[in-house]
């Protein structure tokens, strides 16, 4: 075991214990990370000001604007299974970039 | 749909807006999430999932900050706002075209050759036979305190073995030993060799349980393994230490109706030197 507060062997650059950063040169690491980051941002943006739009903008009660987010969680809580299931059949990058897409024209 | 129904003051675009995003986001998020996880070597996968959750959470706090400050800053607006998200999520759409196959198991390790299908299950394979190594050793552990006759052991290791290995030997089920009697005794020892040729068949090969990481393990778990390891070869001095077995644990194991395992495969260390202790 080495000692931690003598300086690193200067052979070779020693291996991060919290998070190599080797792993960002994978596309397949970085990609995703980036992805799940944006989808988010734009989820939980959208979470949050929803409310205040439907109540503001549109001047419904407070039980539809409910209504309304728990559908979406519910709607989020069923695709995952879908998600899931599509990733086991058609492979990961098609089902993100479906789910992807479809976030897009929600958001749109 | 959302930015559309703010914009054009449609409840109905807007909810439905909000519901599909719902559908989007959870549709893409468990196959990015599995797309990271099976990107690094399975030792990593927590560093992986750790790098993953912080980066969302980021974009959460971030996506909540941007949409709000671009409802809520001069020139902006509810439509503004969802235009915004919608950029987020254009963007998200362009990482998730820059992924690879995004099925690869041990991104580092094993990227040369062979399907996603077939990769996968060569890594679940190795994953189940260390995992099945790490049991077993720890059941050897255990089955070496009971031979010392280590109070606890002595109580709970027989039923360790399951009913797989009393159907093996023939005697199902064990008949109870004397409370008071050696734990090194014919029986005990004629289990501890039973389990032995089970794991050794379980395993497939013998080199994963070798005497040497019993002895390390035994050790990990405080027990001194110097007497048990000692003894064989001061018991027979003069022949071939420790891969011998002697005639007569042989002719007791097949009274057991255990098959006899290969000399080859070193099989029966744990055994011979039990029996020859009972014996």
């Amino acid at each position: 075991v080495r000692d931690w507060r003598r300086s690193p062997p200067s052979s070779a650059a020693p291996r991060s214990r919290l998070l190599p950063l080797e792993y960002f040169s994978l596309r397949d690491f970085t990609a995703p990370i980036l992805a799940n980051g944006f989808m988010g941002a734009a989820y939980m943006g959208a979470f949050v000001l929803a409310p205040l739009i439907f109540l503001e903008t549109f001047g419904s009660s407070v039980t539809l604007a409910s209504l309304v987010m728990l559908l979406r969680t519910g709607a989020l809580t069923a695709a995952s299974l879908l998600g899931g299931w599509l990733a086991g059949r058609v492979g990961a990058r098609p089902t993100a970039v479906v789910g992807t897409v479809v976030m897009t024209i929600g958001s749109g | 749909l959302i930015a559309l129904g703010a914009s054009q003051g449609s409840l109905l675009w807007f909810g439905g807006g909000l519901v599909l995003q719902g559908l989007g986001n959870g549709v893409a998020v468990p196959p990015l999430n599995a797309a990271v996880a099976s990107a690094v070597p399975i030792e990593d996968v927590g560093i992986a999932a750790a790098a993953n959750r912080l980066l969302s959470q980021v974009g959460n706090a971030f996506g909540i900050t941007i949409l709000t400050l671009a409802y809520g800053s001069r020139g902006g607006g509810s439509t503004v706002a969802f235009a915004v998200g919608g950029a987020l999520s254009v963007l998200a759409v362009v990482t998730a075209l820059a992924m690879e196959a995004g099925d690869a198991v041990d991104g580092l390790g094993s990227r040369a050759g062979g399907s996603g299908a077939s990769r996968r299950a060569a890594a679940s394979g190795t994953g189940d036979r260390v995992e099945r190594s790490i049991t077993i050793r720890m059941r050897r552990a255990r089955l070496g305190a009971h031979q010392r006759g280590l109070p606890h052991a002595r109580r709970r290791a027989p039923n360790r073995l399951g009913p797989a290995a009393s159907d093996r030997l023939g005697s199902s089920p064990r008949p109870a030993r004397p409370r008071g009697a050696r734990a090194g005794c014919e029986p005990a020892a004629a289990t501890v060799r039973g389990a032995d040729h089970l794991e050794r068949e379980a395993l497939g090969e013998a080199d994963l349980v070798g005497e040497r990481d019993r002895v390390e393990l035994l050790g990990r778990f405080g027990i001194s393994t110097s007497s048990t390891t000692a003894r064989p070869a001061r018991r027979s001095v003069g022949a071939r230490p420790s891969r011998t077995r002697p005639a007569g644990a042989a002719a007791a194991l097949a009274a057991f109706g255990a098959p006899a395992p290969s000399p080859a495969s070193g099989g029966g260390t744990t055994s011979s030197r039990t029996l020859m202790r009972g014996g």
